[in-house]
């Protein structure tokens, strides 16, 4: 019996919904209860270090693996009573290299043809042209990259409400990846697509992502829109000449103060000119904005715990 | 039929091809050496017989009407190669065929498509037993030919009847092996399990009391040569028995993390 979807409050309409969602294997907890909300239309990007769990959860949410406990909604649909619904819609490009062997892009297209009602004969083809793929070559003597590639086409080309892409680009040259980026850009732009992409490549999600989930130890620590975080994540270096204003800390604007002899870095909130402006009458040696990369956020949220993902 | 269901033929009917090629060949050349070889098997039993220092009991355990075209064929190929050949197909085709999807690497990529994971295993089933069925009929039919060319003799309906039995068994044995797949993820382990498992099962032919009740003795349809009798009851238990072996895969894999 599927379960519905519980309202979502103040939300808009909602692609994936997870409550609690748990998948333990024995004694170990790969995803820890998480709950996730990814909005419709958005691209995010899920990063974490390896055993992080992120796999895990784009298994559960297509229906590879069955959760042990809690539920999700994929596009409105239980992933675990509705999951052939949900598949129909999803879009998916494992981490390992799946293909059938044997199957030559022709063949891939004849087979997923019959499965999606939705199938593009015309975007597949594009995509292949844009990656410069032959069709008539078979899986087995195609490189990593030009596999990865494939997989992509097929994912696209079934034109899906959601695309799941679980490090979607590892083992592609760099200019691999800008095509390959290039096409799932195309996809959000041209099809209104959701797109929820794993990936140790912090600058790649930093460049296609709006949202960005940071994953560890099963559960996501932080999740939310990469510009509000990096606006959040703000800070100003000041190094005054003097002494600094003994009430610093309380000035509207400063969240947090961390001093290191004159050299001070606030982290700020609100408008930041205004309180550059309010710096500069001390007349520091140095007033700037050091703005955060997806990178320091990723080290930030993992604290000294943080390893590279 | 589906679409979906369209699909996984394609692709199941592409990738077995070579599989039933091979047992297909096999098939015809055994079925082509058996009325070949029936001079030379009846010129040596013949000596036997008229060998005089050979000892009478030992005579009287080499049946005469051995020598008969029709006993000869029967005992050699339903009651020997033919069964023997199509429990080693189906191991094959059985242990291989969930376990090969997970050696090769394809399962998350089959199991992340719409399609039911019952489906998966039904379309599986259908087309390699089609496989073993077709494999087994070209087989009979190179036996007839070869039979008619070197013998003029023409085989019975019965002889072509015989081959429903055989592959009631065969899918039985299948059946074995699809649930084995469904467990042991590499094929070559599945296969050796999947044939420890059907061994065990031909216990029953080595007691007199039981062999009613062997699926191997079953298989070689005596009542259906002896009498002309269909084995009717037997096949139906065989078939039955298979049928919930496979629900039994298709409920296991269901269940299944595809890690």
């Amino acid at each position: 019996m599927a379960d519905r979807q519980p309202p979502l409050e103040g939300a808009t309409e909602a692609a994936i919904v997870c409550q609690g969602l748990t998948k333990r294997y024995g004694a170990t907890v790969a995803v820890d209860g998480i709950d996730w909300i990814v909005p419709k239309g958005s691209v995010t990007g899920l990063v974490g270090p390896n055993g992080a769990g992120k796999s895990t959860t784009l298994k559960m949410l297509i229906g590879l693996v069955r959760p042990t406990a809690g539920r999700a909604w994929v596009l409105g649909r239980d992933v675990t009573a509705e999951s052939l619904d949900v598949r129909v819609r999803t879009g998916y490009m494992p981490e390992e290299d799946s293909l059938l062997r044997w199957m030559t892009a022709e063949d891939a297209l004849a087979f997923s043809r019959l499965l999606y009602p939705t199938w593009s004969d015309a975007l597949f083809r594009e995509t292949l042209d844009l990656f410069g793929l032959s069709p008539k070559v078979p899986v087995s003597k195609m490189s990593k990259g030009m596999r990865r590639q494939l997989a992509l086409a097929l994912a696209v080309a079934q034109r899906p409400e959601l695309l799941l892409l679980d490090e979607p680009t590892s083992g592609l040259d760099p200019e691999r990846r800008r095509d390959f980026l290039n096409v799932i850009l195309k996809s959000v732009a041209r099809e209104g697509v959701t797109v929820v992409m794993s990936s140790h490549q912090l600058h790649e999600v930093e460049r296609v992502a709006d949202r960005v989930a940071f994953m560890r130890a099963g559960r996501i620590v932080l999740e939310s829109d990469l510009d509000a975080l990096k606006e959040a994540a703000r800070r100003i270096r000041v190094v005054f000449q003097g002494e600094p204003p003994p009430d610093l800390a309380q000035w509207e604007g400063v969240v947090r103060v961390e001093a290191d002899g004159r050299s001070h870095v606030l982290q700020v909130s609100g408008d930041v000119d205004a309180l550059i402006a309010r710096l500069k009458a001390y007349n520091p040696f140095v007033v700037e904005v050091v703005e955060h990369n997806l990178e320091d956020l990723y080290f930030e949220t993992g604290g000294k715990g943080g390893t590279r993902p | 039929m589906t679409a979906a269901v369209r699909a996984l033929l394609f692709k199941e009917i592409r990738e077995g091809r070579w599989k039933f090629a091979i047992a297909a060949m096999v098939l015809v050349a055994v079925g082509v050496s058996v009325p070949l070889s029936y001079e030379l098997f009846g010129g040596v039993l013949g000596e036997l017989l008229k060998e005089t220092r050979l000892p009478q009991f030992l005579k009287e355990l080499l049946p005469p009407d051995l020598l008969q075209m029709d006993t000869y064929l029967w005992s050699n190929w339903h009651a020997k190669n033919l069964y023997q050949a199509v429990v080693i197909v189906a191991i094959i085709f059985g242990s291989t065929a969930v376990a090969g999807e997970f050696s090769r690497g394809s399962a998350q990529y089959l199991f992340s498509r719409p399609v039911a994971r019952r489906s998966v295993v039904l379309t599986k089933t259908g087309v390699d037993l089609l496989w073993l069925a077709s494999a087994a009929l070209l087989g009979t039919i190179a036996l007839d030919i070869t039979s008619r060319l070197a013998h003029g003799y023409a085989v019975p309906w019965t002889f072509y009847a015989g081959l429903v039995p055989i592959l009631a068994g065969g899918t039985f044995v299948y059946g074995l092996a699809l649930v084995v797949s469904t467990r042991i993820d590499d094929p070559v382990k599945a296969g050796v399990s999947a044939a420890a498992i059907a061994a065990l099962f031909s216990i029953p032919s080595y007691v007199p009391a039981w062999r009613s009740v062997s699926v191997y003795v079953q298989m070689t349809g005596r009542a259906l040569f002896r009498d002309g009798a269909f084995p009717w009851l037997p096949v139906l238990v065989m078939v039955a028995l298979a049928a919930g072996l496979v629900a039994a895969a298709a409920a296991r894999l269901e269940k299944r993390d595809i890690a």
